[in-house]
């Protein structure tokens, strides 16, 4: 129920961010285009495609963690016997998810303040774009437990095997 | 408080807390004892660090370079670079070398380098009688000419760190990547020679095989041209990359499907969070590192000590090469820029030609072990064991140095083609 349900939200996820890089790609090149040919262009691309890459990041930053794609330096907890390397694990998971839950506590806060701003070239409330932190954090959060959690176990049951 | 930021952070990094998670909560952590910043700067900074355009460059370069790895590219590259250099002694090598820096010209990324142009190099050299582990190690060695050539995601990721031109950077980078892999070439002739590897297979007719590589060949044409003419911005020049790569990838060389087409931006979307995620959490901690004034007091203190300012150089390039060897050469640039840039700024250097410096060590960084990323894709492709391929590199990695010593002391090098 739980994998499923994860599962589920990460493959929604993973269907939008790619839809975001689309969209990415295709503003920016008709901006290129209207550029050369009517030699002006839109304000509002530039800053849309910005806002896209700023969401792709957060939310694909949260499915990456299934993908094992977070880069970091394991060539010394390789080396330790597996059941160490299992509480370690766990104790990564409580940091990561610690700065999580962080994130998505002052993310909301920062939607609450940003309420009456606008964003200067499409005058959309920067409240919708600053949603993407909040949403993502819970998302990181999830993920991380998953992936850790399950990842515990494995080294675990590892060592008796 | 600076000390304990940096303690708080390495031993997260230690137990494989991810980079980007280890910047963020060892800065979280410091703001929340000095009291003074409210953590709503957290989501604020991240933000703030990735609403650019210019550093939309690097997701466009990762997809373009992705097109290009599936696009049927690297087979007309290699038949290309057969017809140039392929009668030479150890004429295989030197073609997959010349194949690398072409491919290098059309994508950002070392790994997909070797990746890309390795799948047919190594077996080809294998086949015809070269040593497999010397295979493989050119084959790694010639990818870091990926990032050093430009377009290089990570000269982009350096010059959103140090504001610097990401067009001057580009430009600057094409004569230090060119003596690179002229460099490799030669330790691959004085290998060859010694081992009686002969020349290449056959012979292929130089305009036959340019004319089957020209749509390729003009991407790196349209990319530098278009930004060196001032047609493009780089983020402009890595759209076009990206739309020209698909056109040719699916209609000309048809080999870009529709689920070909969604691995490639799947695939995309995680690297670029990956990379971006760890840019947002590197601005808490430089703003950090800037207000408690770091990277002054080094550059006052190397000041004080009166080191000459060589020596500050052979320092950076050392300790550059060092932090290249355990970490991903995108995440110590975005975490050492904002410290050694106003270092080396103090000394009279420019910062375009520190950003080719710093590329070029963390690119050795590919090639050595433990964490050397293009070792491994090398080592994979190549179907060869770890231990005796970091043998068979280390006559590159050392030939790599050298062409470093020289870029970092003749600056025109890097800066011949700038204004």
């Amino acid at each position: 129920m739980w994998s499923k349900t994860l599962g589920g939200i990460n493959k929604v996820t993973k269907y939008m961010t790619s839809g975001f890089l689309i969209v990415m790609v295709v503003i920016i090149f008709l901006q290129i285009v209207s550029r050369i040919v009517i030699q002006s262009s839109f304000s509002w691309t530039e800053e849309l495609a910005r806002f896209l890459m700023i969401w792709l990041t957060f939310l694909g930053a949260a499915f990456s963690f299934q993908h094992g794609a977070h880069i970091g330096i394991s060539m010394l907890t390789d080396k330790l016997p597996k059941k160490v390397s299992a509480i370690i694990t766990l104790l990564v998971g409580i940091l990561c998810s610690v700065l999580f839950v962080i994130l998505t506590v002052k993310g909301f806060e920062l939607v609450g303040k940003s309420a009456n701003q606008t964003s200067p070239a499409m005058r959309i409330p920067m409240s919708y774009v600053y949603w993407v932190i909040p949403i993502s954090g819970v998302l990181l959060t999830l993920n991380v437990a998953d992936v850790s959690v399950r990842q515990m176990i494995t080294l675990w049951k590892g060592e008796r095997t | 408080m600076a000390a304990l930021l940096f303690i708080v952070f390495l031993l997260l990094i230690v137990i494989n807390v991810p980079i980007a998670i280890a910047l963020a909560l060892s800065s979280v952590l410091i703001m929340a004892i000095i009291g003074e910043i409210p953590l709503i700067m957290l989501p604020q900074k991240m933000f703030a660090a990735l609403d650019s355009f210019p550093l939309m460059a690097a997701p466009f370069f990762i997809l373009a370079g992705k097109l290009m790895e599936i696009g049927g590219i690297s087979e007309r590259l290699v038949n290309f670079a057969n017809s140039l250099v392929g009668q030479l002694k150890g004429g295989l090598a030197h073609v997959s070398l010349v194949a690398c820096m072409f491919f290098a010209a059309i994508s950002g990324s070392g790994s997909a380098t070797t990746a890309a142009i390795g799948g047919i190099m190594i077996p080809a050299m294998v086949k015809a009688g070269y040593d497999r582990n010397f295979a493989t190690a050119v084959q790694a060695a010639g990818g870091t000419t990926g990032i050093i050539i430009p377009p290089s995601v990570p000269l982009v990721l350096y010059g959103v760190s140090a504001g610097v031109s990401i067009s001057g950077l580009f430009i600057a980078g094409i004569l230090p990547g060119i003596l690179i892999g002229l460099s490799l070439m030669f330790v691959a002739y004085v290998i060859s020679k010694k081992e009686g590897y002969g020349a290449g297979a056959e012979r292929t007719k130089l305009w036959k095989s340019f004319k089957e590589a020209i749509l390729a060949l003009l991407m790196p044409a349209i990319i530098l041209g278009g930004i060196y003419g001032g047609f493009f911005t780089p983020t402009e020049a890595s759209v076009v990359a990206v739309v020209y790569g698909f056109v040719i990838g699916t209609f000309v060389y048809k080999q870009i499907n529709f689920k070909t087409l969604h691995t490639i931006l799947v695939e995309s979307v995680i690297t670029t969070s990956v990379i971006l995620f760890i840019i947002g959490s590197a601005s808490i901690f430089g703003m950090l590192l800037t207000r408690e004034q770091v990277p002054q007091t080094i550059a006052g203190s190397l000041m004080d000590a009166s080191i000459p300012p060589f020596l500050t150089l052979i320092l950076i390039n050392l300790l550059l090469l060092v932090v290249g060897t355990f970490m991903e050469a995108i995440a110590a640039i975005v975490i050492l820029t904002p410290i050694l840039l106003p270092v080396v700024t103090s000394i009279g250097m420019d910062p375009i030609h520190f950003g080719i410096i710093m590329t070029a060590n963390l690119a050795i960084g590919l090639i050595t072990p433990p964490v050397g990323v293009s070792l491994f894709v090398g080592a994979r492709v190549g179907n060869t064991q770890f231990e005796p391929l970091v043998r068979a590199i280390i006559p590159f990695i050392i030939m790599m140095i050298i062409s470093i010593l020289i870029i970092t002391f003749v600056p025109q090098l890097s800066l011949m083609f700038l204004d």
